[in-house]
């Protein structure tokens, strides 16, 4: 990367800074998702890139405590939180004891906070900051700006991104919406895309012939997902193209809707739904086809478009949130959400196809050079090279920031920063620094293999 | 700057700016200062390619796709008006039984006199709403009928559906066709008048309830001190002007929007033919559990486009759906406030014909001005809204004096004068903001 190499000299003679990391979000293992692979796969590659690096997430079920995984990514599943998780509080200070005893325990310099709706995340990067650690906050999601719901999640949001390290977004539109949402300085915005790991999503080795085309459509089926427009446009390809059928995997309250569209124009045989998958069966699913079809009315991202692509499969997508920007024009067919131009798309994809207009098989190695997640840590690594070589800001520069954040809010905010505080020092006092203890860190490896590059 | 390039042009300008390298060391600050000297940066929104800038690079388009306040409704002070005028028929509604209350507990008043004169006017405006009801389902039925005919003419049909399934494979529009099982009755847009033998069972049954009820609701609250039951009550009816359901603007079918709904029944009925031809074939080999069979069952029943009819009629259904989610819960206080009130007076037949009173008032009357309204019967509803207004404005200052008098016409005047005015100024403090970031509203036309 270009900017990476201008970046690179001045800090050559500095010896590279290893920092030890924890990622903290509700969200992660077992449950799937794109935050929770997000996380996993940014861990590796951080790990790989001689970081020492910890999740914090709360408990799933029986799963709590201390898992270790690859690569010795250890993962804290914090019990009491549970509980909570339904609740719309904001539970400002329940996590705190622990959270704080996660973080000396590992002598944590930078938190980083995955999901502007994960509350354990709003969590860990408050009490970071209270104890003078930096802190750097990952957007995956878009938010309105209309119903009480977002309005909610934005005070909240807004809270927690007044005294930010740094801020990541997945794309340049979820950038514009965490910016407005949280009213942030941009400058301290960065776009880091998500990335796909190119060996699991591999073409079919033999690709599928073009006499039947198959289009493969996997998403979890609720409304904001475009399910309403899938269950209108199915018949209508269907009855105009007889070679086509579908592939749909997935769950949700529409699938049901799926299942009455499959009947009543009697199309068992060429509408496959396979329900949900794991994402570990996500390339086996796609490989059967040659189209991705995507209707979804709101994407930050759309990693599945990038999986879909690296797969080979042409991508029809409606130009959603941040979608246009995901992948080349070439790879892509873009639709409006409407039923009529999604039809059309679909067809001038078959079209395109049977008429070798595209040639999907490059589609693997182009992607491969688009995104990756050694790249994606190497850019996060750059915002943590920034965030860390900054000041704190002393406290009472930080109560006046909070005091400013708004008219009514701001008061709150400065009451939860005190009571943080003041919370701090009891902590302090019976939880002393020096009677933590100190968890080993697992081995670094000693080869410098990633510092000149 | 959603658009997409070429990949020749994305590999032009990669080029282009692999020469304005330094560029990219600029701070967001400087950079802007720089942009606004220079004339173009180049800078792509795309994430795909890799671009020679920082990831913290804000371009000058950045948030060019925001935009403000862009559903925001033009108010106009004349309507504002008229809507704030229906706070007052209600604040008058419940004024009026608080006069009848008064009247009957401090003044003697026969409880008999209001009661009668609430059921008279209810029995006419329950006339009333009948006939208009079915005069204008009737004229409705007419316009259908009309247009059938017309369609009728435009398509010649022989109208014998067992000889089309008999040469399906020869798929003759015209035969399948049979306009005559449509029943017309179904696709009318008026709700149909409610039947006055239920209607008058129904009534007799809630009269009777209260007759046998108001003995033990006389005695109710005989424990509790009467200050304590005026708080309640004045409580009960501020909730209920607070929480009323006052309908300001009813869904309505345009007589195009009509029209076209009309004939896409018509229409719907050409289209589907293939797809029950399909489903009448196999209806058989489906229905295995009951989940299917009662789908199916359900196609095959109605398959004459009537389920195509719902989903299609979106605009028509919302209507239904909307009439479903009235809210009562302000009729649900009115009458808890009425019996609150029953509870303090004396005698079982002023308890009986005072919850009577309050029902008509506060719970039928709203159901009709609601009824008038819809009909855009302006004229009927100005004429209750004033009668009602003046006749309660005028027993207020006989029985209050004139200081309460002028208090209460000040409230009017405060709400119908004064609030649409304060309505109108917080309307600068909107700021609505929409961008790439909000979920697309998906345009479905058929299924």
């Amino acid at each position: 990367m270009a900017a990476a190499s201008t970046a690179s000299p001045e800090r050559k003679s500095v010896k590279r800074k290893h920092y030890n990391i924890a990622l903290v979000s509700d969200f992660f293992y077992p449950q799937p998702g794109g935050v929770e692979l997000h996380m996993y796969h940014l861990a590796q590659n951080l790990i790989a890139r001689n970081h020492s690096v910890i999740i914090i997430t709360h408990a799933y079920g029986d799963r709590q405590g201390i898992r270790m995984l690859t690569n010795g990514l250890k993962v804290y599943y914090i019990p009491h939180l549970v509980f909570y998780r339904q609740s719309t509080f904001p539970n400002v200070f329940s996590a705190f004891p622990i959270i704080r005893q996660i973080f000396l325990r590992e002598s944590i310099e930078i938190v980083h906070g995955h999901g502007s709706c994960s509350s354990l995340c709003h969590e860990g990067l408050v009490h970071g900051n209270t104890m003078g650690l930096k802190t750097v906050f990952t957007d995956h999601s878009l938010f309105g700006f209309a119903d009480v719901a977002s309005i909610i999640h934005n005070k909240l949001l807004k809270f927690t991104l007044v005294d930010i390290g740094h801020v990541i977004c997945v794309s340049h539109t979820c950038k514009e919406n965490t910016v407005i949402r949280a009213s942030i300085d941009p400058s301290i915005v960065s776009v880091i895309p998500n990335a796909v790991v190119h060996d699991d999503f591999k073409p079919a080795p033999v690709r599928p012939s073009l006499n039947k085309i198959k289009v493969v459509v996997i998403s979890r089926l609720f409304p904001n997902k475009g399910a309403d427009l899938l269950t209108a446009i199915i018949p209508r390809i269907c009855a105009n193209r007889p070679e086509i059928n579908f592939l749909i995997a997935g769950d949700g309250p529409k699938f049901i809707d799926l299942e009455q569209m499959r009947e009543r124009y009697q199309l068992q045989d060429r509408v496959e739904l396979i329900g949900s998958v794991r994402h570990e069966q996500v390339r086996d699913v796609m490989i059967q086809g040659q189209i991705y079809l995507h209707p979804s009315l709101t994407e930050a991202f759309g990693t599945v478009l990038v999986e879909a692509a690296s797969c080979g499969l042409l991508v029809v997508t409606t130009n959603v949130g941040g979608i246009p920007e995901v992948l080349p024009s070439k790879m892509t067919i873009f639709a409006v959400p409407e039923e009529d131009s999604l039809v059309d798309a679909v067809e001038k994809a078959v079209v395109k196809l049977k008429e070798n207009e595209v040639d999907t098989s490059t589609f693997h190695s182009e992607v491969k050079k688009m995104y990756d997640w050694a790249d994606v840590a190497k850019r996060t690594e750059k915002v943590y090279d920034d965030v860390y070589e900054r000041e704190n800001t002393l406290l009472i520069n930080r109560l006046i920031k909070y005091y400013n954040a708004g008219s009514w809010a701001g008061i709150l905010y400065v009451l939860c920063i005190v009571s943080d505080f003041l919370i701090l020092g009891v902590l302090e006092i019976f939880y002393p620094k020096n009677k933590v203890d100190f968890a080993r860190k697992w081995p670094r490896k000693n080869n410098n293999i990633n510092d000149n590059d | 700057m959603s658009t997409v390039f070429s990949p020749s042009e994305d590999a032009l300008v990669l080029k282009k700016k692999k020469s304005g390298l330094n560029n990219s060391s600029y701070s967001f600050k400087e950079h802007r200062k720089h942009y606004s000297l220079s004339f173009s940066t180049g800078w792509k929104k795309l994430l795909w390619l890799k671009q020679p800038y920082e990831d913290n690079y804000t371009d000058a388009s950045f948030l060019s796709q925001l935009k403000r306040n862009s559903t925001v409704v033009k108010y106009s002070y004349r309507k504002l008006v008229s809507d704030f005028s229906l706070v007052v028929l209600h604040l008058s509604l419940i004024m009026s039984v608080i006069v009848v209350f008064y009247g009957t507990y401090r003044l003697n008043w026969n409880p008999l006199k209001p009661a009668m004169l609430s059921t008279a006017l209810t029995f006419a405006g329950f006339i009333f709403y009948v006939v208009t009801l079915n005069i204008r389902r009737n004229k409705e039925l007419i316009e259908l009928q009309q247009l059938k005919i017309r369609q009728l003419y435009a398509t010649p049909t022989g109208n014998n559906i067992s000889s089309s399934s008999v040469n399906s494979n020869t798929i003759d529009i015209n035969e399948v066709f049979d306009p005559e099982s449509i029943d017309l009755e179904d696709y009318l847009t008026e709700p149909s008048p409610p039947n006055f033998y239920e209607t008058f069972k129904s009534s007799m049954l809630i009269i009777l309830y209260l007759l046998t009820l108001s003995p033990v609701l006389k005695s109710l609250t005989n424990s509790t001190s009467s200050d304590s039951i005026w708080a309640l009550s004045a409580w009960l009816s501020i909730l209920n002007v607070m929480f009323n359901d006052y309908q300001i603007d009813f869904p309505r079918v345009s007589e195009k929007e009509k029209r076209l709904h009309w004939q896409t029944i018509f229409k719907q009925n050409y289209s589907i033919i293939s797809s029950n031809q399909l489903s009448r074939s196999s209806s058989s080999s489906i229905s295995k559990d009951q989940n299917n069979l009662q789908t199916d069952s359900k196609i095959s029943l109605l398959s004459r486009g009537k389920p195509n009819f719902q989903l299609t009629s979106n605009r028509l259904s919302d209507l239904h759906t909307q009439k479903a989610h009235k809210s009562n819960f302000s009729k649900n206080i009115a009458v808890s406030n009425a019996i609150v009130l029953a509870s303090r007076l004396q005698s079982n037949a002023s308890a009986f014909s005072f919850i009577l009173f309050c029902i008509q008032a506060c719970g039928l009357f709203p159901i009709f001005n609601n009824f008038t309204r819809r009909c855009e019967l302006q004229g009927f509803h100005y004429f209750q809204l004033t009668s009602i207004v003046l006749t309660v404005d005028v027993i207020v200052w006989y029985l209050f004096g004139l200081g309460w008098f002028i208090v209460w016409i000040s409230l009017h005047l405060l709400i119908v004068i004064v609030g649409p005015w304060y309505f109108l100024t917080l309307q600068k403090y909107k700021d609505e903001l929409q961008g790439p970031w909000d979920p697309a509203k998906p345009i479905v036309k058929s299924l």
